[in-house]
């Protein structure tokens, strides 16, 4: 019993002191201010939760109508549930460090361990922040005299359960996903795709039922009956059928469901746990082949460079397709265009300075094609880590690595605008063929001027970054450099397109052909100033990349 | 006109804010050799090799590679020589044939030949099955045989080693020692840096020892068997050797309270 309690505790310990660490090595504080921080806000918060549940469950229950009593309950756990499953996602603590296999090579079995982590995340800090508002919304709701006590008290306990047990079931999931390169990567573009593409969703999916159906309800009532079915069959709303039953049968059902959930959590964080320590750490099973990128088609057409520039090239694409920031990016632009169609179509005004919504639109679309991966191209060696030292220990100039992987990250840049684009114009139809060619030549102009200042900004100011997390903004005087192209893109490019389109619409593709011929020729020129600073500063780059990714 | 040597220094430094990494360090390799690069964590080894691959630039005297300078005449310097530095230069989210396919157009090799090379060196380093796979799903033993066949498949006449069995099993450090025998069989000059003072002495025609960047002693094996002037006589192994040269005292140390 000792060796358990001893174990527990430790588990419970090294909880704290990662989230104690994570503070100081994020924010750079010193332990003590760490400690006083998360005391006098953890503090803060618990307080503040309990007196927001208690008194809301108290006076949603007194004041509020008797048939939406059980749903005042029910959301109050709810929320609690949601924020307890949250936060620790949020703050890391499914964290490879908390991971079972790690302390396997210590005197414990994996039964004791699975058991003595879920005691310990039991009494994790971030869950002492949500306990006293369980608490005291059972008070508040014995307080109201809504609710037998006899009732309240189990069904508070079972819910706070069934809550825990998801929530371990949860963090085990991510230390499972964690032992995968490949899952982790995928999980982190799904993940970050369905959050833009769902917070996105209700205003596309509005637009598209009001132009339908002007004066429908939004959401269609065999939806509703569907989601409301799913919300009745959760913990929070089972636990409060169980504390306020409208009959035995009715109080069963709430007390089964309950325990069914509680089981369902900790045999799902059983198996999980078990999934973790069988895995192969790092490989996650036998490696699939690399798929390489379009290859031999891609190839031929890249044969008429000089060798090491399309190897390099194509070693960039392949890298910008494989990473998560890259495939986020990819997935996102037919999501881009067809939110930018509905808009033009939608919630914009006819005319949008000067020009038919659909037009001026289609030229923002363009702009933006041009400069959508400038995090990508002002930091061209940012994943590159050690491989960087290839660069210089073989016999290629360094203007022709730049060349190089501008090219690579230039195809890609390519492939997200066609697919921006290409939804654009098939949901929402073809610009007239002025509008299209100065749409085209303003991308390519936003490209070059965004290659030129990001080769620069790529040796002055590299940044390392991991391939495998979406993370990947630019240091300050990157962002601001970014931003000033932009501003050039659009005096030199997008202003011109919009006051002859209005009134010259044949002249526009002519007139911008010259700023676009003038910023190309400066990239050529600037090359090889670009490769000798490259060369001169190859030890600060080298050393940069070696750091660890911000 | 004698032919210039495969490696030269004269007076290379190369200073890092206050450290003087490299100190000084006169060095002659001949064309053929096999040659041991060796010296305490610290003593310069990695620097100077970074500064003979052109990774560093030196803060002053000069540096060779077959008669190449390696600041003036790097790309010349850069042709001739291939590279397994102690933290391998590969791009992980690259397979193994994708990344000799970059490495040998680099080099600037004929496509076809990339492919012949590359199929032949998967074949022989073992890794044939995992070419199409990720290297960052590779064992660091597999990595640093990749990085090999990446270093010798544009036939160079120069190969820098720096700690080549470090972190790799039995098998594959004798497959390694095989193929450098090879090379060195046909004349390729092999610049080896290796804690592992056995594999020096078994590989190694000639030794060179370094500690603060500055050489302590340099010969033949058989020549520093036979003693350096001031560290003692008689026939010694390599290890005797270099423990006398750089640091004994803190050899003999290493008492543990608890440890009897």
């Amino acid at each position: 019993m000792d060796r358990v309690i001893r174990l527990a505790r430790t588990m419970a310990w090294l909880r704290w002191r990662l989230m104690l660490n994570s503070l100081r090595t994020v924010r750079g504080l010193g332990e003590t201010v760490g400690w006083v921080l998360v005391l006098l806000l953890g503090s803060v918060l618990a307080a503040g939760g309990a007196v927001a549940g208690g008194l809301g469950v108290w006076s949603g229950l007194v004041h509020g109508k008797p048939e939406e009593a059980r749903v005042v309950l029910g959301v109050a756990w709810g929320i609690i549930g949601a924020l307890a499953l949250l936060i620790p996602v949020l703050l890391g603590e499914g964290r490879a460090e908390l991971a079972p296999r790690r302390l396997l090579q210590f005197p414990v079995s994996r039964t004791d361990l699975f058991w003595t982590g879920m005691l310990g995340g039991a009494l994790s800090g971030t869950n002492l922040l949500w306990y006293p508002a369980m608490a005291a919304t059972v008070v508040g709701a014995a307080a109201s005299g809504r609710v037998a006590p006899l009732l309240i008290l189990p069904a508070g306990v079972l819910a706070t359960a069934s809550i825990l047990a998801a929530q371990q079931a949860l963090l085990m999931g991510v230390q499972w996903i964690a032992t995968s390169r490949r899952l982790r990567e995928t999980a982190t573009v799904l993940a970050i795709f369905l959050f833009v593409g769902l917070a996105q969703l209700p205003s596309i999916l509005n637009e598209a039922h009001a132009r339908a159906r002007p004066g429908s309800a939004s959401v269609p009532p065999a939806v509703g009956r569907a989601l409301l079915g799913v919300a009745e069959s959760l913990p929070p709303v089972l636990a409060a059928r169980l504390a306020m039953p409208t009959g035995m049968l009715d109080g069963v059902t709430g007390l089964l469901g309950l325990l069914l959930w509680t089981g369902l959590g900790v045999g799902a964080a059983w198996k999980l746990y078990l999934g973790g320590l069988e895995r192969r750490p790092g490989g996650g099973g036998v490696a699939r082949p690399a798929r390489s990128a379009g290859r031999h088609g891609l190839e031929q057409l890249l044969g008429v460079l000089p060798p090491e520039v399309a190897a390099l090239a194509l070693k960039q694409l392949r890298y910008t397709l494989r990473s998560t920031s890259g495939r986020i990016a990819l997935l996102m632009s037919p999501l881009i265009g067809l939110i930018l169609t509905f808009m033009s179509h939608g919630t914009l005004r006819a005319t949008l300075l000067g020009l038919p919504s659909h037009d001026g639109v289609f030229l923002f679309l363009c702009l933006m094609a041009g400069i959508n991966v400038s995090q990508l191209t002002a930091n061209l060696f940012q994943w590159d880590r050690g491989g960087a030292a290839l660069y210089f220990a073989t016999p290629v100039a360094p203007a022709r690595v730049l060349a190089g992987l501008d090219l690579g990250l230039w195809l890609f840049q390519s492939l997200t605008s066609l697919g921006m684009l290409a939804t654009y114009m098939l949901v929402g139809g073809i610009p007239g063929r002025a509008v299209l060619l100065s749409g085209l030549l303003l991308l390519l102009g936003g490209q070059i001027a965004a290659m030129l200042a990001g080769c620069l900004l790529s040796i002055v100011a590299p940044s390392p970054r991991d391939i495998g997390t979406s993370r990947n903004r630019l240091p300050l005087l990157s962002s601001l450099a970014m931003i000033g192209v932009t501003a050039a893109t659009m005096l030199l490019f997008g202003l011109p397109a919009i006051l002859l389109l209005r009134d010259h619409p044949g002249l526009a593709p002519l007139v911008l052909l010259v700023p676009l011929l003038l910023v190309a020729g400066l990239y050529r020129a600037a090359l090889p100033a670009l490769g000798r600073l490259l060369a001169a500063r190859r030890e600060d780059l080298l050393a940069a990349l070696k750091s660890r990714p911000g | 006109m004698a032919e210039a040597a495969a490696v030269e220094t004269v007076g290379l430094v190369r200073v890092f804010g206050e450290l003087r990494a490299v100190d000084g360090l006169d060095l002659s390799v001949e064309r053929g050799t096999f040659f041991g690069f060796l010296g305490p964590n610290g003593a310069g080894k990695s620097t100077t090799l970074k500064i003979l691959t052109g990774l560093l630039e030196p803060t002053a005297g000069t540096a060779r590679i077959l008669g190449f300078d390696v600041v003036t005449q790097s790309r010349q310097a850069k042709e001739r020589i291939g590279v397994v530095p102690e933290e391998l230069m590969l791009f992980d989210r690259l397979s193994a044939t994708e990344y000799l396919e970059l490495v040998g157009r680099l080099y600037g090799m004929p496509r076809a030949e990339i492919e012949k090379r590359s199929e032949e060196l998967l074949e022989v380093l073992g890794l044939a099955d995992a070419g199409s796979r990720l290297i960052v799903d590779y064992s660091h033993g597999m990595q640093k045989k990749l990085s090999l066949a990446a270093a010798i498949l544009h036939d160079p006449e120069v190969l820098f080693l720096d700690e080549p069995f470090e972190g790799i099993d039995a098998v594959a450090a004798r497959l390694i020692k095989n193929i450098l025998n090879r090379l060195r069989d046909r004349g390729v000059t092999i610049f080896l840096t290796s804690h592992i003072l056995e594999i020096v002495e078994r590989l190694c025609s000639e030794v060179a020892i370094i500690d603060h960047g500055r050489m302590v002693a340099s010969g033949t094996l058989e020549e520093l068997r036979r003693g350096v002037p001031g560290h003692g006589g008689g026939r010694r192994t390599l290890e005797e050797l270099f423990l006398s040269l750089v640091g004994v005292e803190d050899a003999n140390s290493g008492e543990l309270s608890w440890i009897e």
